[in-house]
C-alpha cells in the first residue's frame, strides 16, 4: 500500500497528531513482519516454551561489546600467555624463574588455546559465554576464531569470524556464516604490549600475589596474579590477570583476565593450551576458501577519509572537553577504555549507564546535560575504533597525547600515513593538515 | 478481541493465530523502537522480526503474560543496541538526509516528521512512538514504560504541544 491511499483518506490533514497516526499506519502497511515471523517460527518449529531469552539477549550484546575490546587487545595476535612472562619477571620462585619461562616460550614453535569470555556472575547478569579459539605459529602467523552468537546469545561454533594475519603480510577475515571474506592490512602498527612476544625483556611487571599450586588438567601448576595495568598501562583500571604455569614444561596451562568493560565486569579465560603441536598450514592460509565471496560494505557504512579524520578530531575534542583539557594519557588508544574514561569524566554512574542502555530514560534524562554527554560519548564509539585501527595497522602512526595539550598549536598530536602516501596530521589545537612526505 | 494476556496464554499453547495477532499488535512498536536506535527502518524491520522470534521461542520464561509488550520491547532494544555496536554505525547523520537518500518513497513522504520527533526529549519521543506511530493504548504505554497513567497522559500532551510549536516554527 502506498501513501496515495492514505492521503486520499485524509488529504487535507495537517494536524500533527493525525499525520503521526498516518505515519504509523504507513509503517504498518509497508513494513509488516507478521508473515515473516510466522514463516520463521514455522521453519524453526520454535513455538515451544523456553527459558532465558531476555537474559541471554542482554548479556549477549554486552558480551559482544566486550569482545571488541578483546579483539583490540588480546585476540588479535595476542599470545595472551606472554603476559605470564611479565608476571614472572620478578617472581623469585626456586622452581620457576622468569628466565626459564622465557626460554621455554621462545623455543616454542606453535601454540593453540580455547577462549571463553563472559560477564562475571552476579545477581544482576546472566553469563553466556563467547567462545573462540586461537592459533599461533612461529614466527608470526596468527589465527583467531570468534564464535558468533545465535539469537539467544549462545555462541555457535559453526558460525565464526576468523582472522588470519601476521605483522608483515596482508591477512584475511572470514565470516563462515555469510561465507564472505575481506582482505586485512598487516598488523604492523602499535599494539598492546600483550602482543609483543619479541619484546619480553621490556616488561617490568611485578606479581602482586603468588597463588600457590594447583593441578590443571592433571598437570601440577604454579599460579600468579598481577594487575593488568602493570602489564599494559593503557588497558584501563581494575583488571587483574591470573596465570597457571606447568611446573614441568614451564609453559602456560591457563590464563584468566578479569577486567571492566564500560562498568561491566568481564572475565576472559584462555585454556586447553597445546604447545609445540604441529598445526595444519591451511589454518594460516590467506587464500579465500572456495564458495566465499568478497564482503560488500554498504554505502551508508562507508566513510570517506575526510569523515574519518573529522570523527577522530571530534573524539579528541570531546575527550579534552570532558577531561578538563587533556588528551588521552596513553600510548595505545583502545576504544572501550576511552569510553570508560569519558563516562567517568562525565559523572555517569553504572546505574545511569545501564538506564541509558535500556532506554530507561526517566533515570538519566532528568538531567539534560548528562543525557547530552551520554549521547555524545556513545556516538564517539566508531571514531575511537577507527583510531585504534589506524594505530594497529600503520607502523608510522604516532600518537603524542601524553605530551601534547589542546593549547599546543604547533605540536603534532596524531599523525599517520594515508593510502595515497601523504601524511595526515592532527595538531594539538585539532587543526588538520595533509603533508607530502 | 482478545486482550494481551489471553493472547499470550494462547500463544504459549502454540496457537499460531494468537502469535500472528500479537505480532500485528506490537510490530509497529517494535519497529519504531528499533528504528529509534538504528535510524534505519529496514534494519529495524529485521531486528523486530528476530526479536519476535526470540520472544516466542522463550515465551515460556515470561511469568507475567500481561507484560508481553514491555518484555518484547526490551528484547528489541537490546537487539538493536547489539546491532549498532557490532556495526559502528554512523549515528550523527541527520534523519532528513537519511530519509531522502536511503529510505523508500513511502517513508520520504513523512520525512518532515522525523526531525521534529527527534527534537523532543527522549521520554516524549518514546510516548509519541508508542501512542501514535504504534497505536498502543495509554494503559499499555504506562505498562511498557513503567510510568503512572497520569504521567504518560501528561507527557503525550506536552509532546504534542511541543510538536505543534515546532511545526509552527518550521512553517514561519
Amino acid at each position: 500500500m502506498n501513501n496515495e491511499r492514505l492521503k486520499t483518506v485524509d488529504d487535507d490533514c495537517r494536524d500533527i497528531e493525525r499525520r503521526l497516526m498516518l505515519f504509523g499506519k504507513a509503517i504498518e502497511c509497508n513494513l509488516s513482519i507478521t508473515d515473516r515471523v510466522l514463516e520463521q517460527l514455522s521453519s524453526e518449529s520454535v513455538a515451544q516454551p523456553g527459558t532465558g531469552a531476555l537474559q541471554g539477549s542482554h548479556s549477549g550484546s554486552l558480551t559482544r561489546r566486550g569482545s571488541l575490546k578483546t579483539l583490540q587487545k588480546l585476540s588479535v595476535g595476542a599470545l595472551a600467555a606472554t603476559v605470564l612472562l611479565a608476571l614472572l619477571s620478578t617472581v623469585a620462585d626456586s622452581r620457576l624463574t622468569f628466565a626459564q619461562v622465557v626460554d621455554s616460550m621462545q623455543k616454542a614453535t606453535s601454540c593453540s588455546y580455547d577462549i571463553r569470555m563472559g560477564m562475571r556472575n552476579s545477581e544482576t547478569f546472566h553469563v553466556p559465554e563467547l567462545t573462540g579459539k586461537f592459533y599461533w605459529q612461529a614466527p608470526d602467523q596468527f589465527r583467531s576464531e570468534d564464535y558468533l552468537l545465535q539469537n539467544d546469545g549462545v555462541p555457535d561454533s559453526l558460525s565464526k569470524e576468523i582472522n588470519i594475519f601476521s605483522r608483515s603480510e596482508k591477512g584475511i577475515a572470514l565470516n563462515t556464516k555469510e561465507k564472505t571474506y575481506s582482505e586485512t592490512l598487516p598488523f604492523g602498527g602499535r599494539m598492546s604490549p600483550l602482543m609483543a612476544l619479541q619484546n619480553l625483556s621490556d616488561f617490568e611487571a611485578a606479581a602482586s600475589k603468588n597463588l600457590g599450586s594447583r593441578v590443571i588438567n592433571g598437570i601440577p601448576c604454579t599460579g600468579f596474579e598481577l594487575a593488568m595495568e602493570v602489564v599494559d598501562p593503557d588497558s584501563g583500571d581494575g583488571g587483574k590477570l591470573e596465570a597457571w604455569i606447568d611446573n614441568h614444561t614451564r609453559l602456560p596451562q591457563q590464563v584468566s583476565i578479569s577486567m571492566f568493560d564500560s562498568f561491566i565486569p568481564v572475565d576472559l579465560v584462555f585454556e586447553n593450551f597445546q604447545w609445540n603441536e604441529p598445526l595444519d598450514e591451511e589454518l594460516f592460509s590467506v587464500v579465500p576458501p572456495t564458495g566465499y565471496s568478497l564482503r560488500k560494505v554498504e554505502a551508508n557504512q562507508k566513510r570517506s577519509h575526510e569523515e574519518i579524520v573529522g570523527g577522530i578530531v571530534d573524539a579528541f575534542r570531546l575527550y579534552a572537553e570532558l577531561s578538563g583539557g587533556q588528551y588521552p594519557q596513553v600510548k595505545v588508544i583502545y576504544g572501550d577504555v576511552m569510553l570508560d574514561d569519558l563516562y567517568r569524566f562525565a559523572g555517569i554512574s553504572l546505574e545511569q549507564y545501564m538506564a541509558a542502555i535500556n532506554k530507561d530514560n526517566e533515570l538519566i534524562v532528568k538531567d539534560k546535560e548528562l543525557w547530552d554527554k551520554y549521547s555524545r560519548i556513545s556516538e564517539s564509539t566508531r571514531d575511537w575504533a577507527e583510531l585504534n585501527a589506524i594505530m594497529s595497522h600503520d607502523a608510522s602512526a604516532l600518537y603524542n597525547g601524553m605530551t601534547v595539550a589542546p593549547t599546543d598549536k604547533e605540536k603534532v598530536l596524531f599523525n599517520w600515513r594515508r593510502v595515497d602516501g601523504k601524511d595526515q596530521v592532527i595538531y594539538g589545537d585539532l587543526r588538520v593538515e595533509v603533508q607530502s612526505p | 478481541m482478545r486482550n494481551t494476556l489471553e493472547l499470550v496464554e494462547a500463544a504459549k499453547a502454540g496457537e499460531s493465530e494468537a502469535i500472528a495477532e500479537l505480532v500485528e499488535r506490537y510490530q509497529r512498536a517494535a519497529i519504531t523502537t528499533a528504528w529509534s536506535i538504528t535510524r534505519d527502518f529496514h534494519e529495524a524491520q529485521d531486528i523486530s522480526q528476530e526479536s519476535f522470534v526470540i520472544a516466542f521461542r522463550q515465551l515460556g520464561s515470561l511469568k507475567a503474560n500481561e507484560a508481553f509488550g514491555q518484555w518484547l520491547l526490551i528484547i528489541v532494544r537490546r537487539a538493536a543496541l547489539h546491532a549498532i555496536k557490532n556495526k559502528f554505525p554512523k549515528v550523527d547523520e541527520s534523519f532528513s538526509s537519511d530519509v531522502a537518500d536511503v529510505q523508500p518513497r513511502w517513508l520520504s513522504e513523512f520525512a518532515d516528521i522525523l526531525p521534529l520527533i527527534d527534537q523532543l526529549p527522549s521520554h516524549e519521543q518514546e510516548v509519541i512512538r508508542l501512542r501514535y506511530l504504534s497505536d498502543l493504548a495509554i494503559e499499555e504505554i504506562a505498562s511498557i514504560t513503567g510510568r503512572p497513567l497520569g504521567t504518560v497522559t501528561k507527557q503525550i500532551s506536552r509532546a504534542v504541544a511541543r510538536l505543534r510549536s515546532l511545526v509552527s516554527k518550521v512553517a514561519s
